[in-house]
């Protein structure tokens, strides 16, 4: 019996995520022993880096690709790739807005949350933040018309650290918070199995100088969860919390 | 503080390994149960003992009806019955030996939470004066009060919570109900204790609460069918071995040697499949998912062969051939006589009347599809639908809808529903 979820195996292997990971650290690593200019953060573009803001706006655009587990797809082997635009928008003192908008048409995320930014010395701030996130979709799978909307809320802390070379490193850790799933197959509403502490992701985002006055950003985020929303559509209900890494990459405008 | 960042760093990174799930039967180390003044029960009491139970201690981690249903499995010259308990949460369910000591039944195993990984150990009595003494009388009478109690566990841990079943009724399996367990008795992916299309699954299958299997077959490169899901040998179901690509680029002997599945066993030709099923499991129907596009001479010839062989021992058993797509029906309709095949099309309900197929099988998304569903029963066919895991849905599905079988990755949750519903 085929799985409800068939589509084009690709070969790409989770472990390398982790290899990504690892070189990752490396680079960091690497690039904290370089002696060079030593910029302050207030000249820095950054996203996902937790200070406060001194601008009204700050954008990027990019991409989030997920690697789906085995476990759940089975033979076909892929990567989801997503369309990331991420907005800030300051509201005052240490306080901004964090908006995100993930797109891959037939699915969609948007997530709007607040945060407390500090900075805690002179190399290093942190933030607290909470982002409640909307998703939707409906596709059409062997005929069947599937369509699925639901409420998540991301509860998170960041610790950033401002490395020489205008190097920002932020760390990130979120809880996954599933607050309510619908699902239907055709006219039939699909129970969803999900548990209001779904999981958990821990990020590690590299943000730098670009091409011209623009910032890049690098990313890895690791999310251990029981219920992905990307995933809805395979009517799953697992519950173990299943490894989906994301590597994440924008530039900053 | 530069080093506060590196040990941030490797904190996360520690933190974002890949944690590997398992469930491993639990050991059945009971002292009692295995001392030498028991003695082994017989086919009739495991029968007897057939039955939906209330669950008056352990409702909190089991829910509040359990129907259990009776099993074997032959090795040889030796038949071991099985007692499993069916239960309506998370997929779970108990599997227990069972003994006699004096006038005391013991009962001696497992429960698993299927959507998880919990398991632990089960230790049940049912003493003379609550059911034993009824339960080993050497005659089959109608029901009686039974009471089980006993204890169960967490992982190896010396059982130490209370459960308690009541007897209530007796199952019915009306109209002969299929429960079918995919890929032989569950996926890899659930963490059972064989894997995914292996001869041990097929032992396993009726302990789940299955009544019937669908096994997936491929063809090899010298054309033995094999069973096997994916087209391609991958670490979703195979242990590392070096071979990759295709099944049906690599000879039986080559797979046999040096493949072996998740849990180490071999790939199973569909022969020896068979002949598991047939003479060393009580299943009944067995639905050989078509996963290629080629002769499908060999497998009508297997599952003839089989018919035949079950029909010589009075074992009453179905094994139909089943058609998921157009490819593999343009392939079906090559065999002579194809309309006498039994044969179970998984898409078009006018494909399956045009090869008078015994079933038709439409994947259950697509509703409860009452009108076909009659329209195909009036024809004298019968109709399943695949594959469901979800219990409010299957809940649905047997309570109003009109299916004559349910494939399910959790045939346990299909056997729970549908015995603690009558």
């Amino acid at each position: 019996m085929n799985c409800i979820h068939s589509g084009k195996s690709y070969v790409l292997k989770t472990k390398a995520s982790q290899t990504g990971l690892i070189l990752l650290f490396l680079w960091f690593v690497l690039a904290a022993q370089a002696k060079a200019q030593d910029v302050p953060v207030q000249g820095q573009k950054r996203i996902f880096f937790p200070h406060p803001m001194d601008r009204s706006w700050q954008h990027s655009i990019g991409f989030i690709a997920t690697t789906m587990n085995q476990d759940i797809t089975e033979e076909a082997h892929f990567r989801l790739p997503a369309i990331d635009w991420h907005v800030l928008r300051k509201l005052g003192g240490k306080f901004y807005l964090d908006g995100r908008v993930n797109v891959q048409v037939l699915q969609n995320l948007v997530s709007l949350g607040p945060r407390w930014a500090t900075q805690v010395s002179d190399r290093i701030s942190m933030s607290l933040g909470n982002d409640v996130a909307y998703w939707f979709g409906r596709i059409n799978i062997a005929g069947i018309r599937t369509r699925g909307h639901g409420l998540q809320n991301y509860p998170n802390i960041s610790v950033g650290y401002r490395f020489n070379k205008q190097i920002l490193l932020t760390l990130r850790a979120e809880s996954i918070m599933n607050l309510n799933v619908r699902t239907y197959a055709g006219e039939t509403e699909v129970e969803s199995t999900y548990k209001l502490f779904s999981g958990s992701a821990y990020s590690v985002f590299l943000e730098q100088p670009f091409a011209g006055n623009k910032s890049m950003t690098l990313g890895f985020r690791a999310m251990y969860t029981n219920y992905l929303w990307q995933t809805w559509t395979l009517f799953e209900n697992y519950d173990r919390n299943l490894f989906f890494p994301q590597i994440i990459v924008g530039l900053i405008l | 503080m530069k080093h506060i960042a590196f040990l941030l760093l490797f904190c996360l990174f520690l933190l974002s390994c890949r944690r590997d799930f398992s469930a491993p039967v639990p050991n059945a180390d009971w002292d009692l149960f295995f001392s030498a003044a028991t003695r082994p029960l017989t086919s009739l009491a495991f029968q007897k003992m057939d039955g939906v139970y209330a669950v008056e201690e352990g409702a909190g981690a089991f829910g509040e009806l359990a129907p259990a249903k009776w099993s074997y499995t032959v090795t040889g010259q030796d038949t071991t019955f099985h007692l499993s308990f069916f239960f309506g949460v998370d997929a779970a369910y108990m599997i227990c030996e069972g003994k006699r000591l004096d006038s005391t039944i013991l009962l001696n195993g497992y429960w698993r939470r299927l959507v998880g990984t919990q398991t632990g150990k089960v230790q049940l009595t049912i003493p003379k004066d609550s059911g034993a003494a009824f339960l080993l009388r050497p005659e089959l009478t109608p029901g009686n009060d039974i009471y089980i109690t006993g204890v169960y566990g967490n992982g190896n841990a010396t059982p130490d919570f209370p459960l308690r079943f009541r007897f209530t009724r007796p199952i019915i399996r009306a109209s002969m109900f299929e429960i079918l367990a995919h890929r032989g008795g569950g996926r890899t992916a659930d963490l059972l204790p064989a894997s995914e299309n292996s001869v041990e699954m097929l032992r396993l299958a009726s302990r789940f609460g299955a009544t019937g299997v669908e096994i997936d077959v491929q063809l090899t490169k010298d054309e033995v069918p094999v069973l096997f899901h994916d087209a391609t040998l991958n670490e979703r179901v195979v242990q590392k071995s070096g071979l990759l690509g295709p099944v049906k680029d690599y000879t039986f002997d080559q797979l046999s040697t040096l493949v072996r599945l998740t849990n180490g066993e071999r790939i199973p030709t569909l022969r020896q499949a068979l002949e598991t099923i047939v003479y060393q499991t009580p299943l009944d129907f067995v639905w050989l998912d078509t996963k290629y596009n080629g002769n499908m001479q060999v497998l009508r010839d297997l599952q003839a062969e089989y018919l035949q062989k079950a029909a010589a021992i009075n074992r009453r058993i179905e094994i139909v051939i089943g058609i998921p797509d157009k490819e593999v029906m343009a392939n079906f309709k090559k065999l002579p006589d194809y309309q006498s095949i039994p044969s179970i099309v998984e898409y078009s309900e006018t494909e399956a009347e045009a090869i008078n197929a015994r079933i038709w099988a439409p994947q259950w998304t697509l509703g409860l599809q009452d009108a076909a569903v009659d329209r195909q029963q009036a024809q004298g066919r019968r109709v399943f639908t695949w594959t469901m895991d979800i219990q409010k849905n299957i809940s649905q599905y047997i309570n109003e809808g009109k299916f004559n079988g349910i494939l399910s990755n959790y045939p346990s949750l299909i056997a729970y529903t549908y015995y603690a519903r009558q």
